[in-house]
């Protein structure tokens, strides 16, 4: 959907704003602190139902108020029509109620809200994924996924809850063997299930952003002047997934992981967890067919998570069924960047021809290609107001 | 919720008397001896209606999936009500739950001529979220080695949806297009 107006109510640090966009960039800036972030998040939540920064999402609900609105409006190329998008949370003790509504009308499952806006998003938390644990690159992998598939987020929440299903009843005393083992077998079918339909789809992501990953780590490199260190030719970068389970083919993976989870139930019991599913794989990256998260240095890993993001970004508008590329939300990228990195980054935006909503603390550091048009708003405690003064 | 609604809005004498009158109908209500289900009988209305069909017993976590399952007219077996779903996560294991009763059912004295036919379906119409699914895999594990089919709904009904909300017709073909389990 391309969207014509953001309307926010309540949201965090946000009484009440209101943004309009263009076609192109729009750039927000301000203090830390000021509220442009929330913005972005406003906006993924539309997108997904889901924030980015909490899974309580009592805690986006302004401090003193009971409830966020959050409105877009937009049109809808798909459907041919204007459309009005609607999330609404409500704070009712310590549970928050989510109601989406499209058009006035309330949507009973996040599968038909899914997907009317899809969102790409880049954080400069992301550029520290390599380098940390297994748990922020599966989350980074299901992110993307979340804009691209819209049964993932459920049947992420299916198998989170299965899973905490099965290891509450290894640790449960006393069971008698018989129910203990058709108690497990219950779950175990489900964790299956859903489990092989996870890693079928971030395998199936990382296969499709292979080439265009490799394709961009080597326009970075090139870009930052590092070939010459390494006589010419830089290091190629590629995608795996790691599963424990190794390779299998896709009619082979629910079976498989239901053998494995029937296998280990003595030792998870010992271990009080389960230890194999989607839920303990991981995305590894691959300098040179070397996993990079272990050597790679500060500069390098953030080209890689730069480049996925950019290949992100194209395959988007190639899914999309009516060649709308998604929607950018990129926040204080420029801070985290050096500037030949930036430099690549605003030309690759140039090329993008979609809407684009940056953040930054100084527009100094945002030189986006003049051809496109670019709507600039001042964000200052919470308030929003355009600011055309800067060029 | 509506009700709800309707009640803070209601003047307080009325809602004492409505308090009341809920309380004896609580206190009438005892559960069907054969399937559970609430009546104010020994037996329900169903379960003594020898001309409903008593080889297949259509197993719903509450009474409210009864009724909605009544309604669609199509069914023309017997019920049996669980009084809950399982969820470990919310401290419900089988044994919280009707299965014992609807064991007993299946097992028929061969030697008591006067016995009704025995069972040999099992429709498992729980909603089809984490909790449903998990029920009526577990019915099925239980209850398939004792060489009764178990089938499950088909999930015509929106799926992580209730099943209590869902249309007549959307039911009706849920039932029609029920799968083995
Ligand atoms: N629920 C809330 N109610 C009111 N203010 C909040 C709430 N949650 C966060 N904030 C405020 O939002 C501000 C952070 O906004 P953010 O968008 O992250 O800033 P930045 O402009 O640096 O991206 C902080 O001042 C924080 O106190
Ligand atoms: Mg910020
Ligand atoms: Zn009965």
């Amino acid at each position: 959907m391309n969207i014509q107006a953001l309307s926010v109510h309540d949201y965090r640090n946000l009484a009440e704003a209101e943004l309009s966009l263009g076609p192109g960039f729009t750039v927000l800036h301000g203090h830390n602190g000021a509220g442009k972030t929330n913005v972005l998040e406003a906006l993924y939540l539309v997108s997904t139902l889901r924030s980015f920064r909490t899974s309580d999402l009592g805690v986006v609900v302004r401090s003193g108020t009971e409830a966020s609105r959050v409105v877009v409006r937009g049109f809808d190329a798909g459907l041919g029509v204007s459309s009005t998008l609607e999330v609404r949370l409500e704070r009712r003790g310590s549970t928050t109620r989510r109601v989406a509504t499209a058009d006035g009308k309330t949507v009973r499952s996040g599968a038909q809200f899914y997907g009317r806006v899809r969102a790409v998003l880049f954080t400069p938390e992301d550029l520290g994924v390599l380098r940390g644990g297994p748990t922020g690159r599966r989350q980074f992998m299901d992110r993307v996924l979340f804009g691209r598939e819209r049964g993932h987020i459920a049947d992420v929440q299916t198998y989170e809850k299965l899973l905490r299903s099965r290891n509450r009843i290894l640790r449960e005393e006393g069971l008698p063997a018989a129910e203990r083992e058709r108690l497990l077998g219950t779950y175990e079918t489900g964790l299956a299930q859903t489990g092989a339909r996870l890693w079928t789809r971030r395998l199936e992501l990382l296969h499709e952003l292979q080439a265009r990953f490799s394709g961009a780590f080597a326009s970075i490199h090139g870009e930052a002047g590092e070939q010459a260190d390494r006589g010419g030719a830089g290091p190629v970068a590629s995608l795996r997934y790691e599963c424990k389970l190794g390779p299998v083919s896709a009619a082979e993976r629910e079976p498989t992981l239901l053998q494995a989870l029937l296998e280990r139930r003595a030792l998870d019991e010992r271990r009080g967890g389960t230890s194999v599913g989607p839920h303990r794989d991981d995305l590894v990256v691959l300098l040179d067919d070397q996993p990079a998260g272990d050597f790679a240095s500060q500069g390098q890993s953030r080209a890689l998570v730069l480049a996925f993001k950019l290949a992100e970004v194209q395959t988007a508008r190639e899914r999309s069924a009516d060649g709308t590329p998604p929607l950018l939300l990129l926040d204080d990228v420029s801070s985290e960047l050096d500037p030949r990195r930036t430099a690549l980054l605003f030309r690759t935006l140039g090329e993008h021809a979609g809407q684009c909503i940056l953040t930054t603390t100084s527009p100094r550091y945002i030189d986006l290609p003049a051809q496109v048009e670019t709507r600039r708003y001042r964000v200052d405690q919470g308030t929003i107001t355009p600011d055309p003064a800067i060029a | 919720m509506r009700l709800a609604l309707a009640m803070v809005k209601a003047d307080p004498e009325y809602l004492r008397a409505l308090s009341e009158a809920i309380g004896s109908v609580h206190a009438q209500l005892k559960q069907c001896r054969v399937c559970c289900d609430f009546t104010s009988d020994e037996v329900c209305p169903r379960c003594a209606d020898a001309r409903r069909d008593h080889t297949t017993i259509c197993v719903v976590s509450q009474p409210q999936d009864r009724m909605a399952i009544e309604r669609t007219g199509v069914f023309r077996g017997v019920y049996h009500v669980l009084h809950g779903v399982l969820d470990p996560l919310g401290g419900v294991g089988p044994g919280d739950l009707r299965i014992d009763a609807l064991l007993a059912r299946l097992h028929r004295d061969p030697s008591d001529a006067a016995a009704l036919p025995g069972v040999e379906e099992i429709i498992v119409a729980t909603s089809p979220n984490v909790e449903g699914d998990a029920t009526a895999l577990y019915l099925s594990k239980l209850i398939g080695p004792l060489g009764v089919r178990v089938s499950r709904i088909a999930s015509g009904v929106a799926v992580g949806g209730e099943l209590e909300y869902a249309d007549v017709t959307t039911l009706h073909r849920a039932l029609e297009d029920r799968r083995r389990l």
